[in-house]
């Protein structure tokens, strides 16, 4: 969690990673974020988040994003 | 028939009569056969395509599903599969899907492009490439009808595809159902975009009926032909009389007379258009995606293209921004610039490239002419560089001491906003593009604030008489009134409900005086004029 938490805050510093659960529902992260947050995910750990898997719950928190990479760890 | 006429009242009438009388499981049909009586009313020639349309993608999607459910199988059938065996087989199925989904798009695409005449576009530079080397030869233009809301269907269909090919959703088993999913009538004039996991799945669902969503569908519809018949054709003249070729006769604030009468007219069309599709698909029990949020309210560039033709948008977002965005060759020189540069200039590259691609899309949707191109590198311009410059600003804000929490700095923002697209209005309006900088420069150079002003009476003389501007001008105001209520949060129609009876239907019965008595009619009236139809 604490690599997944300097990830995000590396991309926005502004951000209380640790606190905000509705980062997307509430528009706190852009689109630019996104891309910018899930490039630096695939490159961390080797993983390939595909565009159908840019759903809000999957972006909505530090945890939700870790759950996500942790299933795609898992499916692979 | 055109969505602010009579008849399209009256059709609505039966349609909502018949749907609710008939037994709910069959509802679906009654919406399929009335969607298919709507479009036969705009000739017969124009079925062929949303038959050909629906008939090749629902093959498609069900081809995408067979390669799904017999990978299913194979992997049950087989056991005791090591992952490694279970990524092959994925893999080779996947491959197989991506086949049939570019196929598809491509040729949903190639169609749109041939009917639309965006192939002349071509063959035009192909013509005038033989003309300048003198060669006897020229390639003849292709002229196709083109058929009622071909780009709107096209869009949900490769939305579908796409979607079914993600794995979203299983493809549609239904052909009737999947049919009612391209043609619903309310929408297949002028949007708004939808996709099949949301409103697909609501057409196929039984509804019942329920007094509030006849009420407030009937008030959105109301509030639409509000906004198209006293505000959008009651400007038209001046739009007409502005952006005709003769244009050089004009100075700034004539132009930019014409540009404001444009912006309004062009809002209130499409909302308008749009706000009776909403409220007839609300009645029926169907909620359509909202594709207008006040744009007039808007902060920034980006923020009004959150606000206008949002489902459109929203497509271009989620079928072409981020696929854009994430694919290899951008997220790798993202990475790059960012380990050399920073977070910031790393966000850079993605907001540089994507915009550019999303907006020359939005651009050629409108139509294949240097208009629209330019409008829509005007557009990823003012986009990219917002994003790339948000940093500096923030440092002369800073510095400058401004207090970006108040009122006034919202109202510059806004007004920047809306100065920028009066630019683009001007951009696709000009009678050329030549004569489009022609008309920006007046803009900012030769300016009469007398004429805007009205003094010397000269503004009632572009077809609409100081009465009818009038009755503009408060229309406008009550327009804008409305949107800085819903600005701050309330919901008219809700909070119309909660009032007394006497008040509410006197606040309703009123705005249907006002149509009645204010909207433009007359025998030069075309009911079907709509203009986003065209697109």
């Amino acid at each position: 969690m604490d690599r997944i938490l300097e990830i995000l805050s590396s991309i926005r510093a502004d951000i209380d990673f640790e606190k905000e659960e509705k980062l997307i529902d509430d528009g706190i992260l852009d689109s630019f974020d996104i891309v910018s947050i899930v490039a630096e995910l695939c490159a961390e750990y080797d993983v390939t988040i595909t565009v159908d898997m840019l759903e809000p719950e999957n972006f909505n928190s530090a945890a939700a994003m870790l759950a996500l990479v942790e299933s795609i760890l898992d499916e692979d | 028939m055109a969505l602010n006429s009579l008849s399209f009242l009256a059709f609505l009438a039966v349609v909502v009569l018949v749907y609710y009388i008939v037994p709910k499981k069959i509802q679906w049909a009654v919406l399929l056969v009335a969607s298919y009586g709507f479009y036969l009313s705009s000739g017969f020639d124009h079925v062929v395509y949303i038959i050909a349309t629906t008939l090749f993608t629902y093959g498609a999607g069900r081809l995408m599903q067979h390669f799904r459910d017999k990978q299913k199988l194979e992997i049950a059938q087989m056991g005791e599969v090591t992952k490694e065996q279970k990524r092959e087989l994925k893999k080779v199925v996947a491959k197989k899907v991506r086949t049939v989904q570019v196929v598809t798009v491509l040729v949903n695409l190639l169609v749109l492009a041939v009917v639309k005449k965006y192939v002349n576009f071509f063959i035009g530079g192909v013509n005038d490439v033989f003309s300048l080397f003198h060669w006897d030869a020229s390639l003849p233009m292709i002229n196709l009808i083109v058929p009622l809301g071909l780009s709107y269907y096209t869009f949900n269909t490769i939305g579908y595809i796409i979607d079914v090919g993600r794995g979203k959703h299983p493809a549609e088993k239904h052909i009737g159902k999947y049919a009612l999913f391209v043609s619903f009538f309310p929408s297949i004039v002028q949007g708004p975009l939808f996709r099949f996991g949301d409103v697909g799945m609501q057409l196929q669902q039984p509804h019942k009926f329920d007094f509030k969503n006849l009420t407030f569908g009937a008030q959105l519809i109301m509030w639409g032909f509000f906004k198209k018949l006293v505000i959008a054709d009651r400007v038209a003249p001046i739009v007409q009389h502005v952006f005709s070729p003769g244009f050089t006769d004009y100075n700034g604030s004539q132009i930019f007379f014409g540009v404001l009468a444009y912006s309004f007219q062009i809002y209130g069309d499409f909302s308008g258009g749009t706000d009776i599709t909403r409220g007839a698909a609300q009645i029926l029990g169907i909620e359509l995606p909202v594709n207008f949020e006040r744009p007039f309210f808007a902060n920034s560039m980006a923020d009004f293209w959150h606000r206008w033709h949002a489902s459109l948008g929203a497509w271009m977002r989620e079928f072409v921004f981020f696929p854009v965005m994430l694919c290899k060759p951008v997220t790798a020189l993202s990475k790059k610039v960012r380990m050399k540069f920073g977070p910031h200039a790393g966000k850079i590259v993605p907001s540089v490239a994507a915009p550019f691609v999303v907006f020359f899309l939005i651009g050629i949707w409108h139509g294949l002419t240097w208009q629209y191109i330019t409008n829509g590198l005007y557009n990823a311009i003012l986009i990219s560089s917002s994003v790339a410059f948000a940093p500096l600003f923030e440092k002369m804000t800073k510095k400058l001491h401004i207090n970006t929490e108040t009122f006034s700095w919202r109202l510059f923002q806004i007004l920047r906003t809306f100065g920028l697209l009066c630019i683009s209005r001007t951009i696709v309006k000009a009678p050329g593009i030549k004569e489009a900088f022609r008309m920006i420069k007046a803009m900012f150079t030769s300016f009469d604030p007398d004429f805007l002003l009205g003094f010397d009476g000269e503004i009632y003389t572009y077809g609409v008489d100081e009465k009818s501007l009038w009755v503009v001008f408060f229309a406008i105001m009550l327009l804008l009134v409305v949107g800085v209520l819903q600005e701050n949060g309330m919901k008219i129609r809700e909070t119309l409900s909660k009032q007394n009876l006497i008040f509410r239907w006197s606040l309703l019965l009123g705005l249907l005086a006002v149509i009645l008595v204010f909207g433009a009619y007359g025998p030069a009236y075309d009911a079907s004029a709509f203009i986003y139809g065209r697109f």
